[in-house]
């Protein structure tokens, strides 16, 4: 199980680089995998890469059935 | 790091200059339960969003087990090419990660994600019927390209020049070469198998086949630790590919970390057949079978393995739920990673480091992992 949490593009850095936020925790990653990527977008990110991007509407009902399953969502370090 | 979605640990001890003993400790949550008590449409919605790398193919096998276990007429030929659509663009993408960053960053040579991004623009979402024509061709003259460098042949000119499958080619050209490179690197250490490999997980078992096998739905500790007829076994692109020359002569050698990187480019071919709707395998990569009334079984052949999915329904609910997945096979504490851990020589920390890593990552597992290393000289691992 690899929890594929959205997490909310929240700056575009150099390159194909891009800060996301997950659940309050910040980090950076590459955009390199996923084209038209922008500030506020939710993209689904595995080892440091976005590997799917969601719309806005999309990513909240996942967000809302992962709370609803019991997954605190900040303590996912990897996804 | 420890996370709610769970890692792995291998701890490997050295005794008289070889690794004695693997230990492998799971902290993987078994998903099934998440999805106890709720409607089969929820557990479907569920279910792709709990696995970021294979979540099409735990889709699709979630489908499949609960129409089975409700008794669906069979789905339509149309659906039934989509998902073979689905599930091999989706490990065609896994493979190429493996080949085009994962392998190259292990082995001190550039990662090249932006090939990959030039392959992911092709094969995410899945190519339809409409785009499959000018994909399928690239895919394929990528993968005769890197045998054919393997077997030490110059490589062909493009293929057909002038056509929309060159132009597609000519996106991800620069990748050509890599996939050879990696293999060559891993052919240069001379890694050997020490120990009689352990069997191969039949690749062209139906879901039927499975459940007479099985007998019944697996139970939480088949899921954690699964046997075939009693016995780990070895799933993947190894498995389905083990009698094709350029992995068989690796396997004949001793070399079965090279061979599985072999074996992951013909399965990457396999896979453009799936998406140009040729049978490329024996079975269907998705099939279903119902267990009973109310139980069904699905099977699914993923870049990494075979993935099944049990359900047991129940006025509609989830009442019972068991997912079989392939790292739970490949990384069993009887399993193939152990079998050819175990024997390694441990002379040098560094150089055990990285055999090790190199067999973990030919294996494949799904998720993060630790590697202790205990009893050698210098490891900082």
């Amino acid at each position: 199980m690899c929890l594929a949490i959205p997490a909310r593009i929240v700056e575009l850095l150099d390159g194909d680089a891009a800060r996301v936020d997950l659940g309050g925790v910040r980090k950076e990653i590459s955009l390199a995998l996923v084209d038209g990527a922008r500030v506020g977008d939710y993209v689904i990110v595995h080892v440091g890469y976005a590997l799917t991007l969601l719309d806005a509407e999309e990513a909240e009902r996942t967000l809302a059935l992962f709370a609803e399953a019991g997954f605190d969502v900040a303590a996912q370090p990897e996804s | 790091m420890s996370s709610l979605a769970g890692d792995l640990r291998f701890t490997a001890r050295v005794h008289g200059g070889r690794v004695a003993a693997v230990e492998v400790t799971s902290t993987r949550p078994q998903a099934a339960r998440l999805l106890r008590g709720r409607s089969a449409d929820e557990a479907q919605r569920l279910v792709p969003m709990l696995f970021s790398l294979c979540g099409r193919a735990q889709g699709i096998a979630c489908a499949a087990a609960c129409a089975a276990a409700r008794g669906d007429p069979p789905p339509s030929a149309a659906v039934v090419r989509e998902r073979e659509r689905e599930v091999a663009a989706e490990a065609a993408r896994e493979h190429l990660w493996r080949l085009l960053v994962d392998w190259p960053a292990l082995l001190g040579q550039p990662p090249r994600p932006d090939f990959l991004a030039g392959w992911y623009r092709l094969l995410a979402p899945a190519p339809g019927p409409e785009d499959a024509p000018y994909i399928v061709p690239a895919l394929r003259a990528f993968v005769a390209g890197e045998l054919e460098r393997m077997a030490g042949a110059p490589p062909r000119a493009s293929t057909d020049g002038g056509t929309a499958a060159a132009a597609a080619a000519a996106d991800v050209a620069p990748a050509a070469g890599l996939a050879a490179t990696v293999l060559g690197a891993v052919s240069r250490h001379g890694w050997r198998t020490p120990a009689d490999p352990l069997p191969l997980l039949p690749a062209d078992s139906t879901a039927a086949q499975w459940l007479r096998a099985l007998g019944t739905l697996p139970d939480e500790d088949f899921c954690a630790a699964p046997t075939w007829h009693g016995q780990a076994a070895e799933t993947g692109a190894l498995a389905r590919h083990a009698g094709a020359p350029p992995v068989a002569q690796r396997l004949a050698a001793g070399d079965r970390i090279g061979a599985r990187i072999a074996a992951r480019l013909l399965d990457i071919d396999a896979c453009a057949r799936h998406l140009a709707d040729e049978c490329a395998t024996p079975t269907p990569l998705v099939d279903a079978a119902p267990v009973g009334q109310d139980v069904g079984l699905a099977r699914v052949e993923t870049a990494r393995g075979v993935l099944l999915h049990g359900v047991r329904l129940e006025g509609g609910r989830v009442a019972d739920y068991a997912i079989v997945a392939p790292t739970e096979w490949n990384f069993h504490p009887r399993g193939a990673f152990v079998r050819e851990a175990v024997g390694v020589p441990a002379r040098d920390a560094r150089a055990l480091e990285l055999r090790l890593r190199a067999l973990i990552l030919a294996l494949d597992p799904c998720v993060g992992f630790d590697l202790v290393l205990e009893g050698v000289e210098g490891a900082d691992v």
